[in-house]
């Protein structure tokens, strides 16, 4: 409850905080003319509360719920507290097709929805990375967590060994990788959220409704199918979801880094391991840290340019992660 | 309730790739028993529980649960049929162990519902029964290995199961735990006529307290019936290679074994 009130607060401070000065009256009016659509307002000030704002703070609410939950599952399914969208190499899988799209120069000429071919190809290479790590982790039929993540990482290795050449070969496209890379939200608006939405809605919708599972999971694969769920099943469904979850969040956004793995251990530390909730507080705790990393990246330069949000929540939930760390050494990351 | 075992296997072959780990198992237990299975390490216990809760496809032969082959159950079906006490278990996550225990219920949810009031409250009548009900908010993973097992009893109490398995779930307790934990067992099947099958090392233990024993020897079955007819110095021999006297139990008068040493 008091993490939906201050996302509320977050949201509202973040309308009015920007470079080009709204006054209170003037949202207020916006807010009204928006719901009730009989009051004048200035069109300049509402394309940018609305168009300009607003859809930036729906975005980054929406990658940080996605980034946050996926993580938070991607720990459960693994058990491994150290997991997370990147472990699996399914971040790495996107941002190498994101890169491709580039690379190839068809990231934003051909247009589709207003997006270009970027998200569709971060999607299809989420997918195959997630494959192909699924593929070299079977064995003997079942899926080995440890495995998963070696594997996982093996891929993820390769794949940012493709993009540093795709990088290399192509000087022109160089600034435009290495700056989608980092992960920003300068530039995107209300497309970028229609594509992710659907996706990262769905994911969650799995996510709540196989929260009882996930709790049985984390006790281990034996565990879980002797007290009679189905495994497989539910595992594939959930991999399959957080896939298409972390797919969408990088392709509208790029690689941003440490909300997956940080937002889920916080929680966890608060209020425990059950999933329900977890994934719940996650979500929302997910969207504020997105949202005020955003407003601080989009402002904390005198000069006016942005800093990628990619590069902020990496530089400070690095050593806020290190800090955990070593805060709570053998308790919690005993396997 | 039919006349039919509750239990009934017949020719089982497991093979774990290449290699052959059951051969030939067949055995049936009914309803209210006691069964033990012993045998040394790798003679293929675990696989033989593995499979008669239908986690393991055979290779060959046949496991039937109530009339029915156990692997034609849907997966809750069968964790309502069959609970499993394992020698250990853990979470890299700290779940508190009402938790932990609510777990045995998920068999019996409805599809897409939570637990209920009902739930709740049989786990906490199982967390009672084990004498565990303090540690409730605890974190499992911070148990000593005589509580965790006592919880991992409660879970499977708490599942309500036809039958019982024990997988050395007290082989690494000490004896106060080990006879407390079979106390509770031989309780609740002579009051509730609760099935159990336990797989343990210890063989005296098995003679004070099972009904029948089975023993495996490299996946094979050597002997199988009464254990008043079954626990002798032969069968022994024959499966453990060691040379031991049976003697009667000072006060109740079952079997107990007497080693002896240096003879080999």
């Amino acid at each position: 409850m008091g993490l939906s009130f201050l996302y509320l607060l977050v949201i509202v401070f973040g309308l009015w905080y920007g470079r080009y000065p709204v006054s209170w009256q003037q949202i207020w009016h916006a807010l009204c003319s928006a719901i009730v659509s009989n009051r004048e307002t200035d069109p300049f000030v509402k394309s940018i509360l609305f168009d300009v704002r607003f859809s930036r703070l729906v975005l980054a609410s929406l990658v940080g719920i996605a980034l946050a939950t996926s993580g938070a599952v991607f720990q459960g399914l693994l058990r491994n507290p150290l997991a997370d969208p990147f472990t699996l190499g399914v971040s790495t899988g996107a941002a190498f097709g994101g890169t491709l799209a580039i690379f190839l120069g068809i990231g934003s000429g051909l247009s589709l929805a207003g997006l270009g071919l970027l998200p569709i190809f971060c999607m299809v290479g989420a997918a195959m990375a997630l494959v192909v790590v699924v593929r070299l982790s079977r064995i003997n039929g079942m899926l080995a967590p440890a495995t998963m993540i070696l594997a996982g990482i093996v891929v993820s290795t390769f794949l940012s060994a493709l993009i540093s050449i795709m990088k290399s070969l192509e000087e022109e496209s160089l600034s435009a990788i290495v700056f989608w890379m980092m992960g920003s939200f300068s530039g995107r608006g209300w497309p970028h959220v229609f594509f992710a939405m659907p996706y990262i809605v769905t994911g969650l919708a799995f996510f709540f409704l196989f929260a009882r599972e996930l709790d049985i999971l984390a006790m281990g694969e034996l565990e879980a199918r002797h007290l009679g769920v189905s495994v497989d099943r539910v595992r594939m469904v959930l991999l399959v979801a957080a896939c298409l979850v972390t797919a969408a969040a990088v392709s509208v956004s790029g690689v941003i880094g440490f909300v997956g793995l940080v937002v889920p251990h916080l929680v966890r530390m608060v209020q425990g391991p059950r999933h329900a909730p977890l994934i719940a507080s996650s979500a929302i705790l997910g969207a504020i840290i997105m949202v005020v990393s955003d407003l601080l990246a989009k402002n904390i330069l005198p000069q006016g340019e942005e800093l990628p949000v990619g590069v902020l929540t990496t530089l400070i939930g690095g050593p806020f992660f290190c800090y955990i760390l070593s805060r709570k050494k053998t308790r919690d990351f005993s396997l | 309730m039919s006349l039919r075992p509750l239990l009934e296997i017949r020719n089982l072959d497991v093979t774990y790739g290449d290699r052959r780990i059951l051969q030939d198992i067949s055995f049936e237990v009914n309803r209210g028993e006691m069964v033990g299975i012993l045998g040394p390490n790798g003679s293929g216990k675990t696989t033989l529980v593995l499979s008669a809760m239908g986690l393991l496809p055979p290779r060959y032969g046949s496991i039937i649960i109530n009339g029915r082959p156990v692997m034609h159950y849907s997966d809750r079906e069968r964790a309502r049929l069959s609970a499993l006490v394992p020698q250990n278990a853990g979470s890299p996550f700290p779940f508190p162990v009402m938790e932990v225990v609510l777990m045995g219920r998920y068999p019996h949810l409805k599809p897409w519902s939570g637990y209920t009031r009902k739930d709740r409250q049989l786990a906490g009548d199982a967390m009672i029964k084990v004498g565990i009900d303090h540690l409730a908010m605890r974190p499992f993973r911070e148990l000593s290995g005589g509580e965790s097992q006592g919880v991992l009893l409660a879970r499977s109490f708490a599942q309500a199961p036809d039958i019982l398995f024990l997988d050395e779930a007290t082989s690494a307790l000490d004896i106060r735990r080990k006879i407390q934990i079979f106390d509770l067992l031989a309780r609740e099947n002579r009051e509730l006529g609760q099935t159990v099958i336990a797989v343990l090392h210890d063989i005296n233990l098995a003679a004070l307290y099972l009904d029948r024993l089975i023993f495996l020897k490299d996946g094979i079955q050597v002997a199988q019936g009464k254990t008043e007819e079954v626990l002798t110095p032969e069968v022994l021999k024959e499966v453990f290679d060691a040379d031991v006297l049976v003697e009667k139990h000072p006060v109740l008068g079952r079997p107990q074994v007497v080693f002896l040493p240096g003879q080999g």
